[in-house]
């Protein structure tokens, strides 16, 4: 795929053929050769065909090939010409990342981190097919489905401040139980409080280093103080959605007035019925991936409370944000100048909304977004703030974690005969799994460093750093 | 090994072979079972019929590998095909056997989401069949 290089952090594949537009792509020297190595500039090439598509296909520095659309991607469609996709969002529908702050240290939980360890892992169930221990009734899921994280708080497991620090505030507009499927509440029932498998993970750690110290006094992050970072989303019930409507606007594509150069990208008008059910659905998912994250935070801090003996108040548990980033978001942003209703489609891409923006919340508004960037289960964690670059260039995103190097066969391969977790242990990081070959696909090397990734976006601008935090017990499916 | 995982970096790619059409939906079945858990340890279960439909063979193949796993994530049912009843280019329907998945009995190897639509195809290959699936997981 032909691309010329716009500066050191950017690249643009050249309009051609049906592109409708640009595909500009947050790189780096040292990342590109392994992104020229896979689909994904053809992928950011093909999602730059689609209808309505505005200014550029953009992809963050954690691109890697995903189907259809790039993981990492970003596209803004017009509200009146432009389409939706499934393909677009993903099949975890509003995976996000939670960070937690605490009152402790490390040497208030330096004693008992095994204990802490085995109890997390015990409280917060894990793996395929695992279920939570909130059994939701029918009518309690179609709450869940419109209220999200509103839910859980007002079923006793948050606080109403923990709203105001979600995106969305933990709740997105336009959800509707009715578009989403049997199938998909069925998978959703026993689900909710439950991490999932896969690169989803609850991990207790530590503030290392401040990059930013009035964005870190702002966001209430210092250096030592004990953290909990936990990444999930819309589990069975999401994917089922995704899967739900993918075949109907497969089904439906032949009728589009334009090619889609590749199946998964089916699509469908944001303004005809398919696709406004199709939002509402995704919607719908969002709010119950919001109210299960909202819940295992619930249970991450009840374990510490009762592992370490402490009250509420000595725990000083706090959510610091909770961000997502596999969705498809109504948003307002300038282009060329001028105001316009965008739809915006994060695929492995956060918001980076910048200082002063209405939708960043009012304790944060001064300094920007917090955007949370988890790494691999080795090393460490960013948390970056949005940016003005970032609404001029990128419609407010960023990227979102490491990206995988490798596949998970290479990825076992690589691990044979070694012992992951004594390896883990050996850097002072305590690691409780579930499946057979989780570590080994989840090995640190299966991913880029992360701080190569951050390094990019802070570079450009469209997020800066804030903090970096160390993993000290990791919780995984 | 009627099939192989290939290379893809952030999920599962199978590449399935088989002499006959037949055999390919019934080949694809089973490597996505053995994707889950191991087929060895199933065993009892109820006859079940499944169907699926598409607009082209690949659709199809995507709609049957949906079917099968459907199964599994809504109801916990592995379902072992041992018979394809018809198969068109956009139908199948076959016979099989539905057993109640038991996490105490069945390990469980992954989580696979969806399967994707992503580089899909089931076609001719040489003097056989082959199809390639990316499984979400």
């Amino acid at each position: 795929m032909p691309y010329e290089t716009l500066d050191e952090c950017r690249i643009e594949i050249p309009r051609t053929g049906a592109m409708r537009v640009p595909g500009r792509v947050y790189t780096s020297p040292l990342l590109l050769p392994h992104l020229e190595a896979e689909q994904a500039l053809v992928q950011v090439a093909n999602v730059a065909t689609l209808p309505g598509i505005v200014s550029a296909s953009l992809a963050m520095p954690d691109i890697h090939w995903g189907y259809g659309f790039p993981i990492g991607g970003v596209a803004a469609f017009d509200e009146e010409e432009g389409i939706i996709s499934p393909g677009g969002v993903g099949y975890d529908i509003n995976c996000g990342v939670r960070l937690a702050a605490t009152g402790l240290t490390l040497d208030d939980i330096r004693p008992r981190l095994e204990k802490l360890a085995d109890a997390l892992f015990a409280a917060v169930p894990s793996g395929v097919g695992s279920t939570g221990f909130v059994k939701l009734s029918k009518s309690d899921q179609k709450k869940v489905l419109t209220s999200g994280s509103r839910w859980a708080v007002e079923e006793g497991m948050g606080s109403a401040s923990d709203l105001d620090n979600t995106e969305e505030g933990g709740a997105m507009a336009g959800a509707d139980p009715g578009a989403v499927s049997e199938k998909a509440l069925a998978r959703g029932r026993d689900q909710l409080g439950t991490l999932g498998s896969g690169n989803h993970f609850l991990e207790v750690g530590l503030v290392e280093e401040i990059y930013d110290e009035e964005a870190a006094g702002v966001f209430g992050l210092a250096p030592g103080m004990v953290t909990v970072l936990l990444h999930s989303g819309s589990r069975g019930l999401g994917y089922q959605v995704c899967d739900d409507y993918l075949s109907l606007m497969t089904r439906h594509a032949k009728n589009l007035p334009f090619v889609l150069p590749d199946r998964q990208l089916s699509c469908a008008f944001f303004g005809s019925e398919e696709g406004r059910r199709y939002f509402s659905a995704m919607a719908a998912a969002a709010n119950y991936a919001w109210a299960n994250r909202q819940i295992l935070m619930h249970q991450a801090r009840e374990t510490l409370m009762r592992v370490l003996s402490i009250s509420p108040r000595d725990l000083s548990m706090r959510l610091v944000y909770d961000v997502t980033h596999n969705i498809a978001k109504r948003e307002r942003h300038l282009v060329d100048g001028k105001p316009r209703r965008l739809l915006v489609h994060r695929k492995g891409a956060t918001r980076a909304f910048g200082p002063g923006h209405e939708d960043v919340c009012a304790a944060y508004r001064k300094v920007g977004q917090p955007v949370l960037v988890p790494g691999d289960m080795g090393r460490y964690s960013y948390v970056l703030k949005g940016t003005a670059r970032a609404m001029e260039e990128t419609f407010g995103s960023t990227c979102h974690g490491a990206g995988r190097l490798m596949s998970r066969n290479a990825a076992v391969k690589e691990s044979r005969g070694r012992a992951i977790h004594k390896e883990l242990l050996s850097r002072g990081i305590i690691v409780r799994w579930t499946g057979r070959l989780t570590l080994e696909e989840e090995v640190s090397e299966a991913y880029k460093d992360v701080s190569d990734v951050v390094e990019v976006v802070h570079r450009a601008g469209i997020s800066e750093k804030v903090a970096r935090l160390k993993p000290l017990i990791v919780v995984k499916g | 090994m009627p099939y192989e995982l290939i290379s893809h970096t952030a999920d599962y790619a199978a590449r399935i072979r088989a002499e006959t059409e037949e055999g390919l939906f019934l080949e694809a079945a089973g490597a996505l079972v053995s994707m889950i858990t191991d087929p060895g340890l199933l065993s009892g279960g109820k006859p079940v019929t499944v169907t699926a439909e598409g607009d082209d063979r690949a659709d199809l193949m995507v709609n049957w590998l949906r079917e099968i796993l459907s199964f599994f994530v809504v109801d916990g049912l592995i379902v072992r095909i041992s018979g394809i009843e018809s198969l068109t280019e956009t139908a199948v329907s076959a016979l099989g056997t539905a057993v109640p998945f038991d996490p105490a009995k069945h390990p469980v190897y992954k989580e696979i989401k969806a399967v994707t639509y992503h580089a899909a195809r089931a076609e001719r290959a040489g003097s056989g069949w082959e199809a390639q699936i990316v499984f979400d997981v």
